[in-house]
C-alpha cells in the first residue's frame, strides 16, 4: 500500500472509528437506545471488520490494529449479546428444563435416597446400641439437654426469634445443598460422604433421643420442615453424583464438556429447589418450634409442601394446568 | 508473550484474546477482596457507632439477638454476593478485575450468560478448598486456557481486556494528518507514548531517542535527567501532533 492511500484510507476512516466509540460508550449506560443508533453500531462494525484486516495487513503487530481489534471486539460483543428477558428464562427454566432434568435424574436420585436411608439406619444401630457414640456428631450442651429430658429445640424461640432462625437455617441449607452439589466434582466422592454423614446423623440422633422417649418430639419438630429440607439434599446429593460421574465416564464427549454439560442441567434444578429451600426455612423458623401447632398439623404442613415440590419439579403440576384450560 | 486464544467472530473473522494466567487473577481477586472487605467492616462499624452515638446501646457482635443480625446478615451479604451480583451486573467485570485489566469471556469471546456467571461463583466452594483457593489455583497453573474449576463448569475463562480509549483512536488518526513523517514511523511513536507511563524512566529515554533520530528529528538541549526527561517527552508529543523539524 503507498503511502497516499495509506492515509487517504486513515482519514476516511478514523471519523467512524471514534464514532463507534462514542456509540459503544453511551450503550452501556443505557437500557434502551434508539434504533437508528443501533443500526450505525452495526453498520460501523461491519465497516470496521474490513478496516481491522486491512490493518493487520499494512501495519501488523502495530498501535493501530491492536486499538483497532480491540475496538472490534467491543462492539462484536454488544451485537452479539444475548437478550436478557429474566421472566420469560424463568418460565422456560421451570416448565421445560427442570422436568426434563429430573426425569435424567431418576435413578441416580434413587440411589442417593438409598444411600441416605441405609447411613439413617446404620447411624439409628450405632446409637441405639452405643449411646456414647453420639458424642461423634452431637455437641455436650445438645447431649446435656436430651439427657435432663428436654429437646434442644425447646428453648429455641426464647433465644432466637422465628425471622432470624429462618434466615440462618435457610442460610445454612442452601450451603449444604450446594457442598453436597459441588463436591461431587471430587469423582463424586465428596458428595458420598456428605449425603452418607447427614444420614447417619440423622438415624443416631433418633437413636439417641429413643433412649430418653423424646424421639416422638423430635419427630414433632422435624416432620414440618423436614420432608422437603431432606428431599432437596438428596437432589442436590444426586445432582453431584452426576457430576462425578461426568468427570468419570464422560461417554461421547470430552471430560470438559461432559463435565459442563452435568453442571448447566444440576444448576437448573438447583435454582428451583433454592426457592423451596426458602420456604423450608420460614417453615423450620415459625412453625417447628412453635409448639402451638399439633403434631397433624405439621404433618399436613410438612407433606403438602412436599408434595408441591415433586409436582413443580416433575412438571405435573403445569401437566394438570394445562389439561383443566 | 501472553498465551493466546483464537476466537472465530459471527463474520468469520478471528480475533485473539489474551488469556490471563494465575497471576492476574490472584490480583484482580486481591483487590476485590480488599474491596468487599472494606464495604462489610464499613457496614458493621456504621450500626455499630449509630445505635452507641443515637441510643447509647452498646452492641454485642457475637450473641445472638435480632440486632446482631441486623449487622451482620448485609454485612455477609456484600461478602458474599460481591462477585456473582457485580460480575453480572458489568457484563463480567468487577472492580478489581477491572483494576486489573482482566475481564471474563465465554468460549466464544462474549459476555458470558447471568447463569455462567452465577456457576462460576458457585463453584468458588471447591476452588476455594482446603483455604486460600489452593484448588483453585492449582487447576488454573495446569489447566488449558489458565482456568479455575468453576470456570470450567461454566465454560468461561479470563482474558486482558484491550480497551480502546478515544486518546488511542486520536493518536491512529493523527496518523493520517500528519503527512511529514512516515506511518510506520509515526506507529513506532505512537507505540512509545501508548506505554511511556509504564515504562522505566532511561528505557523508555533510550527508546526516545532512537525513534527520534530514525525520524530524523533533532534532540532536544537541556541540562539536568530530569528537565531533559520531560523536553524529550515533549518533543514526542509535538511530533506525534504533526510538528516538523
Amino acid at each position: 500500500m503507498s503511502q497516499n492511500s495509506l492515509q487517504a484510507w486513515l482519514q476516511t476512516r478514523s471519523g467512524h472509528w471514534q464514532r463507534l466509540n462514542e456509540l459503544l460508550s453511551v450503550q452501556k449506560d443505557k437500557k434502551s437506545q434508539p434504533l437508528d443508533e443501533v443500526m450505525e453500531i452495526v453498520q460501523e462494525s461491519r465497516a470496521l471488520a474490513r478496516d481491522v484486516s486491512l490493518a493487520r495487513t499494512v501495519l501488523p503487530n502495530s498501535h493501530t490494529s491492536r486499538s483497532l481489534e480491540a475496538l472490534f471486539a467491543r462492539s462484536d460483543d454488544v451485537i452479539y449479546r444475548k437478550p436478557q428477558s429474566f421472566w420469560y428464562e424463568f418460565k422456560k427454566l421451570i416448565v421445560h428444563d427442570v422436568p426434563q432434568v429430573m426425569a435424567d435424574l431418576h435413578k441416580v436420585f434413587v440411589a442417593t435416597v438409598s444411600l441416605f436411608i441405609l447411613s439413617a439406619l446404620a447411624g439409628w444401630l450405632l446409637v441405639w446400641n452405643y449411646p456414647e457414640m453420639v458424642s461423634l456428631f452431637a455437641s455436650t450442651a445438645m447431649v446435656d439437654h436430651v439427657q435432663s429430658g428436654k429437646l434442644w429445640t425447646d428453648d429455641l424461640l426464647n433465644v432466637t426469634p422465628s425471622s432470624v432462625l429462618s434466615v440462618s437455617i435457610m442460610t445454612n441449607n442452601i450451603v449444604v445443598s450446594l457442598f453436597a452439589f459441588v463436591l461431587g466434582a471430587f469423582y463424586g466422592i465428596g458428595t458420598i460422604y456428605i449425603i452418607g454423614m447427614n444420614g447417619f446423623m440423622l438415624g443416631g440422633v433418633f437413636a439417641f433421643t429413643a433412649h430418653y422417649d423424646l424421639d416422638g418430639r423430635l419427630f414433632n419438630f422435624i416432620i414440618a420442615h423436614g420432608v422437603v429440607e431432606l428431599t432437596v439434599i438428596c437432589l442436590a446429593g444426586a445432582a453431584g453424583i452426576k457430576l462425578g460421574e461426568a468427570i468419570i465416564r464422560p461417554g461421547d464427549r470430552s471430560r470438559v464438556q461432559a463435565f459442563q454439560n452435568a453442571v448447566s442441567q444440576a444448576a437448573k434444578l438447583l435454582v428451583v429447589v433454592s426457592l423451596f429451600l426458602v420456604g423450608a426455612g420460614v417453615i423450620e423458623g415459625f412453625v417447628s418450634p412453635d409448639s402451638s401447632y399439633p403434631l397433624a398439623s405439621r404433618v399436613v404442613i410438612g407433606v403438602s409442601y412436599g408434595i408441591l415440590l415433586w409436582a413443580v419439579l416433575t412438571g405435573s403440576i403445569w401437566r394438570f394446568a394445562r389439561s383443566k384450560q | 508473550m501472553d498465551d493466546q486464544v483464537t476466537i472465530q467472530s459471527a463474520d468469520a473473522s478471528e480475533l485473539s484474546l489474551s488469556i490471563a494466567g494465575a497471576g492476574s487473577r490472584s490480583y484482580a481477586f486481591l483487590l476485590d477482596w480488599h474491596i468487599r472487605f472494606v464495604i462489610a467492616l464499613a457496614w458493621i462499624l456504621i450500626v455499630y457507632l449509630s445505635l452507641k452515638l443515637s441510643n447509647g446501646i452498646e452492641l454485642d457482635l457475637f450473641t445472638n439477638s435480632a440486632l446482631s443480625s441486623v449487622t451482620w446478615i448485609p454485612a455477609l451479604f456484600i461478602y458474599f454476593f460481591y462477585h456473582p451480583v457485580l460480575e453480572v451486573l458489568m457484563h463480567g467485570r468487577t472492580p478489581g478485575k477491572r483494576m486489573a485489566g482482566v475481564r471474563i469471556v465465554d468460549t466464544n469471546g462474549r459476555t458470558p450468560s447471568t447463569g455462567a456467571l452465577i456457576l462460576r461463583n458457585v463453584f468458588r466452594l471447591v476452588d476455594s478448598l482446603p483455604s486460600l483457593y489452593m484448588v483453585g489455583l492449582t487447576v488454573c497453573l495446569f489447566s488449558k486456557n489458565a482456568v479455575r474449576i468453576g470456570d470450567m463448569a461454566a465454560g468461561t475463562m479470563l482474558i486482558k481486556e484491550q480497551r480502546t480509549s478515544n486518546a488511542d483512536l486520536d493518536q491512529v488518526s493523527l496518523l493520517a494528518v500528519n503527512t511529514h513523517y512516515a506511518p510506520e514511523h509515526l506507529e513506532l511513536l505512537n507505540t512509545l507514548l501508548a506505554r511511556w507511563k509504564d515504562m522505566d524512566t532511561s528505557k523508555r529515554l533510550e527508546l526516545a531517542e532512537k525513534v527520534l533520530s530514525k525520524m530524523g528529528v533533532e534532540l532536544p538541549q537541556a541540562t539536568g535527567a530530569h528537565i531533559y526527561g520531560k523536553s524529550v517527552y515533549e518533543k514526542l508529543i509535538a511530533v506525534q501532533q504533526g510538528e516538523r523539524n
